[in-house]
């Protein structure tokens, strides 16, 4: 599915202006129902796109298309012995936002998310399992992030994300199986520590 | 003969594999599910439960549903074929008997209107038992919840079958041996392609 989608966008994959990769610490919160959870770190990459500029040039339109994984770990106790699980989340994600030049060496920007889920798994010491029909299949999310040396040849990213609405609408039944009604939870928090290969080494942007 | 029983296996096992797709939240056990995913799974004593489909080397694989009627179609039984799945009993073999009272269903297609109904052992609706082949535990409290009893389309060879979904949980004892079922869910397609019925008159949906 990511190599589909990746052909599909070659041809806007070629514009791209930068690529970015690296490290995200992901986690969740609002899911009081899932205890213990830890984060876990998962791979980020993309591709950026300085779309163009807004009434003076320090405001910048941006887009970004890639693929991250999202996920949590936690454990449970089986017959007094503790066991891992990790529950991964796959997503292809587009984001719009706005970046303002702070100084010639700092960036901010913050926008929006949209994140399709591909593949939630669960993955255990001796299986990993698919998580079908479980999970919301979009995840909105909001970002907001730093970017140190933005007209350089690498420059590095620091993002935050987190999901606006919960990705989990959760059944519960009592002991006896009687319904118990529904609970909604789980937000993905994601804090991104990340490399931008920039093929222009200024702020140029597609469209004036 | 033989190819054509080969032949039959490939096919039962085919039609019998489960999905199991673990609940969000109890991640050892299966999620509530009305999909036809061929599974049921609970707690027994803490411990994962899970049905299998599973094939003996002395011949003959187990079923994890099979539905059958006693002789005067009074009662409706349920039995659920699995294993412990976890810590030291891992493989045990246990099976879950329902037997629905006072039914009269005599054909597959009146499973249907077993849909919303909730079968208490303490209301005299339902009798449970726990066990093996061999030896079986009486179940004084507990039930067995039908949610949902469909037809379902997407059977792979064009023909029609049920989807049967629910939950339950019982409390067992006897011998000073007891056993707490909790949490159980179930999640069945009820297809006419193998004998996972026995008594019941096979008449397709309309």
């Amino acid at each position: 599915m990511p190599i589909l989608l990746l052909l599909l966008l070659l041809p806007i994959s070629l514009q791209a202006q930068s690529l970015r990769g690296g490290i995200a610490f992901s986690d969740i919160y609002s899911a009081p129902f899932i205890s213990p959870h830890q984060y876990q770190l998962q791979p980020v990459v993309g591709l950026h796109f300085k779309l163009r500029t807004l009434q003076d040039t320090l405001w910048i339109l941006e887009y970004e298309i890639g693929f991250q994984e999202k996920g949590y770990a936690t454990q449970q106790d089986v017959a007094g012995q503790r066991q891992d699980y990790q529950l991964n989340f796959l997503y292809f994600y587009q984001q719009v936002m706005v970046s303002r030049q702070l100084s010639p060496l700092l960036d901010a920007y913050g926008g929006l998310g949209i994140n399709v889920l591909l593949w939630p798994t669960l993955r255990t010491a001796s299986d990993t399992i698919r998580m079908r029909d479980t999970y919301s299949s979009v995840d909105l999310s909001i970002i907001a992030g730093l970017r140190l040396f933005p007209a350089s040849r690498l420059s590095m990213d620091f993002r935050a994300s987190s999901s606006i609405f919960p990705v989990l609408r959760y059944e519960v039944f009592d002991d006896f199986g009687n319904p118990a009604g529904s609970k909604r939870g789980i937000r993905h928090l994601t804090l991104e520590a990340t490399l931008m290969l920039n093929i222009y080494k200024n702020r140029k942007t597609m469209f004036r | 003969m033989k190819k054509h029983s080969a032949f039959l296996g490939i096919l039962f096992l085919t039609a019998c594999v489960e999905i199991f797709v673990p609940d969000p939240v109890e991640l050892r056990i299966p999620r509530y599910s009305e999909k036809g995913y061929q599974v049921a799974g609970a707690y027994v004593n803490e411990l994962a439960w899970k049905t299998e489909v599973f094939c003996s080397i002395f011949g003959g694989c187990s079923i994890p549903l099979r539905i059958s009627t006693n002789t005067n179609s009074e009662q409706l039984l349920l039995n659920f074929d699995g294993q412990i799945q976890e810590g030291l009993q891992r493989g045990k073999r246990l099976i879950l008997l329902f037997r629905l009272n006072d039914l009269n269903i005599t054909r597959l297609s009146e499973l249907t209107s077993l849909q919303g109904q909730l079968f208490s052992i303490e209301a005299g609706e339902l009798q449970a038992e726990a066990g093996d082949y061999d030896t079986s535990i009486g179940c004084q409290r507990g039930q067995l919840l039908v949610r949902r009893v469909f037809i379902d389309k997407s059977e792979a060879d064009g023909s029609l079958g049920y989807i049967i979904a629910g939950t339950f949980g019982l409390e067992c004892e006897q011998d000073g041996e007891r056993l707490n079922i909790y949490q159980g869910r179930y999640d069945f397609a009820v297809n006419s392609l193998f004998t996972v019925y026995d008594s019941l008159e096979v008449t397709g949906p309309q």
